[in-house]
C-alpha cells in the first residue's frame, strides 16, 4: 500500500534537510590539516587546501553549532591518524588516617575476563584521557572517587592519594616498504617494563567521602 | 537529464517495503538496551554525584561557546541567541533526577526494539541517550555514538511498520502493509560511508597507516586485548597487508559499498574486517552496531525474502512471496 503524497513544501523541507545534514557530518568529520599548516608555518597543498579552508571556513561555523546543538555530534578518528604508541594503565596509593598505605588497581582490561572487559571498557576510555597531563583538571575528582572506592571504615578514612601511571613507549617496527627493499628483521620484543610516574597527590576532602 | 533527475529522486525520496528499516529499529532497540543494562553496572560512578567525572568536569568539557561563531577566529561572529547542547542532565542535576531519566530512557529503548510508536519512543530514546552522553562524554565510544545517530534517524522515518508491536495490531485489524519513505534508510548508509571514508581520510594524514606499520603498533596496546591473534601477524609482510587492507576495506565500504553488483563482496569484506577487529580486540558495540547497520544497504523486500528464507529452513514454514513488492 503506497503512502498518501506529502504537501509539496514538506517534500521540499526534506529534500533540503537531507542535503544539509550529509553536508553537516562531512564537514564536522573532515580530518584536520597537519599542525603546520593549521598554524600557518606551511602553506597549504593538495588535499590540505581543502581541510584548511574546512578548518577556518565551513567547521566552526553553523555546522558546529548544529551538530552539537541537535545530538548528532561525531567524529571518526578511531587509531587515527596513528594508533597510539602508549600503552598505559593506572592505579593509587591510598594512604589512611592511622598511616596504613594501600595500593588499589584502576580497573585494568588485560586482567579481567571476557565479560568483565566487555562491561567495563568505559574506564580504559576515561583513563586513556585521564592519564594525560592536558586533562590535569580531571584529577582531583579521579582521586577523589578512588578515595571513595576504598573507604570500608569510616573512623579510618583515606587522606591522601596517590595516582600513578605506568607506561611503556611502542618501539618502532620494519616499515613496508622497507620489507619490500630487502629488510626482513623481525618485529621487536615489546616485554619492557612500564614507567612508574606520579602523576597527582592528592589531599582528601573528607567532606566528600 | 529530467529521467536522471527523477530517478535520483526516487533512490533518495522514493517509497520501499519497511522489512529494511523495522529490521534495523529492532536491532538498534536491542542493542541500546543491552548497553543501557551495562550502565547500569556502574551507575554511580559513571553518572552519580560522587562520579569520577563530576558535573563540574563536565561543564569544563562542554565549554563550546553556544552563541558565537567561528570562536577565537579573526572573523568571529557573536550571535542575539545561544544554541546550547540539548540535554535534559543540565550541571547541577540530581541523582534522583538522572536515575529517572535513565530509567525512561531504557524503557524507551525495551518500546523501541518492541516496536510501539516508534517515532515518539524512538525520539524520546535519542534525547534520553544524548543526556547521558553529553553528562559524562569521557566514557562514551564510537560505539554509542552510531547507536544514537542510527536510532535519530529511525526515529525520523516509519521504523515501526514492519516486525513490530504496531504493526501486529494493524494486521489484526486487517489493515495492509504500507510502504515507506526510503530516505531514513539512506541516510543511515551514507553515516556508515562517512563514517568509513573520513576514518581512512583521517588515518592517510598519519604516518604509519603510509608506512604499513598502523597495526603493529594497536597490537601492542594490551588494554583493548581480548583473544591473542597468532604472532606471525605482528612481523612483516603481513603488518603492511593489514595495515593498507583496513585502508582498502574502508574506503571500499565508503564508496564502491553503492553499486548493487559489488555490494554483497564489498560488506563481506567489511564483515572479515570487524570479525577480526572484534576477535583480537575489546571495542564493544562498534562492530556489532555497524555490521547490523548494513541491513540498511538492502530493501525492504530482500531482507523480507531473507526472513522468509530463514523461516522455510529453520521453522519449516512460509512461501517466497515479496516478488510483487515494487523495487526503487
Amino acid at each position: 500500500m503506497e503512502q498518501p503524497e506529502r504537501p509539496k513544501w514538506l517534500r521540499g523541507f526534506l529534500k533540503a534537510f537531507f542535503f544539509v545534514h550529509v553536508f553537516a557530518v562531512v564537514v564536522f568529520t573532515m580530518p584536520q590539516p597537519p599542525p603546520a599548516v593549521s598554524s600557518g608555518i606551511l602553506a597549504p597543498r593538495g588535499s590540505d587546501i581543502l581541510l584548511k579552508f574546512n578548518e577556518d571556513w565551513l567547521n566552526p561555523g553553523p555546522v558546529r553549532q548544529y551538530m552539537y546543538s541537535f545530538g548528532v555530534w561525531q567524529s571518526w578518528d578511531m587509531f587515527a591518524p596513528n594508533p597510539s604508541n602508549r600503552d598505559v594503565w593506572g592505579d593509587a596509593e591510598i594512604q589512611y588516617a592511622d598511616g596504613t598505605v594501600k595500593t588499589w588497581q584502576y580497573p585494568r582490561i588485560k586482567e579481567m575476563g571476557l565479560f568483565q572487559k566487555f562491561a567495563k571498557e568505559r574506564y580504559r576510555k576515561y583513563f586513556e584521557r585521564a592519564n594525560l597531563e592536558q586533562y590535569g583538571y580531571f584529577w582531583p575528582d579521579l582521586c577523589q572517587w578512588i578515595a571513595n572506592q576504598n573507604n570500608p571504615d569510616p573512623k579510618n578514612p583515606p587522606q591522601l592519594v596517590r595516582l600513578w601511571r605506568h607506561l611503556k613507549i611502542t618501539p618502532p617496527t620494519v616499515t613496508f616498504q622497507e620489507f619490500i627493499k630487502g629488510n626482513r628483521d623481525k618485529s621487536p620484543v615489546n616485554d619492557g617494563p612500564y614507567s612508574n610516574d606520579l602523576l597527582f597527590e592528592y589531599e582528601v576532602d573528607v567532606n566528600r567521602l | 537529464m529530467k529521467q536522471t533527475l527523477s530517478y535520483a529522486d526516487n533512490w533518495f525520496f522514493g517509497q520501499t517495503r519497511p522489512e529494511a528499516i523495522g529490521l534495523l529499529r529492532a536491532m538498534c532497540g536491542f542493542y541500546a538496551t543491552v548497553n543501557l543494562l551495562l550502565l547500569s553496572l556502574d551507575f554511580k560512578n559513571f553518572f552519580g554525584e560522587k562520579s569520577f567525572f563530576t558535573q563540574e568536569g563536565m561543564t569544563r568539557w562542554l565549554t563550546y561557546p553556544a552563541n558565537k561563531l567561528y570562536p577565537g577566529t579573526s572573523h568571529e561572529i557573536t550571535l542575539p541567541f545561544s544554541l546550547p547542547r540539548f540535554t535534559l542532565i543540565p550541571a547541577g542535576s540530581s541523582d534522583a533526577w538522572i536515575t529517572f531519566i535513565y530509567v525512561v530512557t531504557i524503557g524507551c529503548a525495551i518500546l523501541f526494539m518492541l516496536g510501539w510508536r516508534s517515532r515518539v519512543t524512538g525520539i524520546l530514546l535519542a534525547i534520553g541517550l544524548t543526556s547521558l552522553h553529553l553528562r559524562t562524554p569521557v566514557i562514551i565510544h564510537a560505539g554509542d555514538t552510531l547507536l544514537r545517530l542510527f536510532i535519530i534517524y529511525l526515529a525520523l522515518g516509519q521504523s515501526s511498520a514492519a516486525y513490530s508491536l504496531d504493526r501486529w495490531i494493524e494486521a489484526r485489524k486487517g489493515v495492509a502493509q504500507r510502504l515507506v519513505s526510503i530516505w531514513p534508510q539512506r541516510m543511515i548508509q551514507f553515516q556508515i560511508a562517512i563514517c568509513y571514508l573520513m576514518t581512512a581520510w583521517w588515518k592517510w594524514t598519519g604516518s604509519t597507516w603510509v608506512d604499513g606499520t598502523a597495526t603493529w603498533y594497536s597490537s601492542q596496546l594490551h588494554e583493548f586485548d581480548r583473544f591473542p591473534a597468532p604472532a606471525f601477524l605482528n612481523n612483516q609482510p603481513f603488518v603492511g597487508i593489514t595495515t593498507y587492507g583496513t585502508l582498502l576495506v574502508e574506503v571500499a565500504l565508503g564508496t564502491l559499498v553503492f553499486y548493487r553488483p559489488w555490494r554483497k563482496w564489498v560488506l563481506l569484506s567489511g564483515v572479515a574486517l570487524h570479525s577480526y577487529i572484534e576477535y583480537s580486540f575489546n571495542i564493544p558495540f562498534f562492530a556489532t552496531t555497524i555490521v547490523g547497520g548494513y541491513v540498511a544497504f538492502y530493501y525492504g523486500d530482500e531482507v523480507a525474502d531473507w526472513i522468509i528464507r530463514f523461516r522455510k529452513r529453520w521453522l519449516k514454514k512460509g512461501t517466497l512471496s515479496s516478488d510483487a513488492a515494487p523495487e526503487i
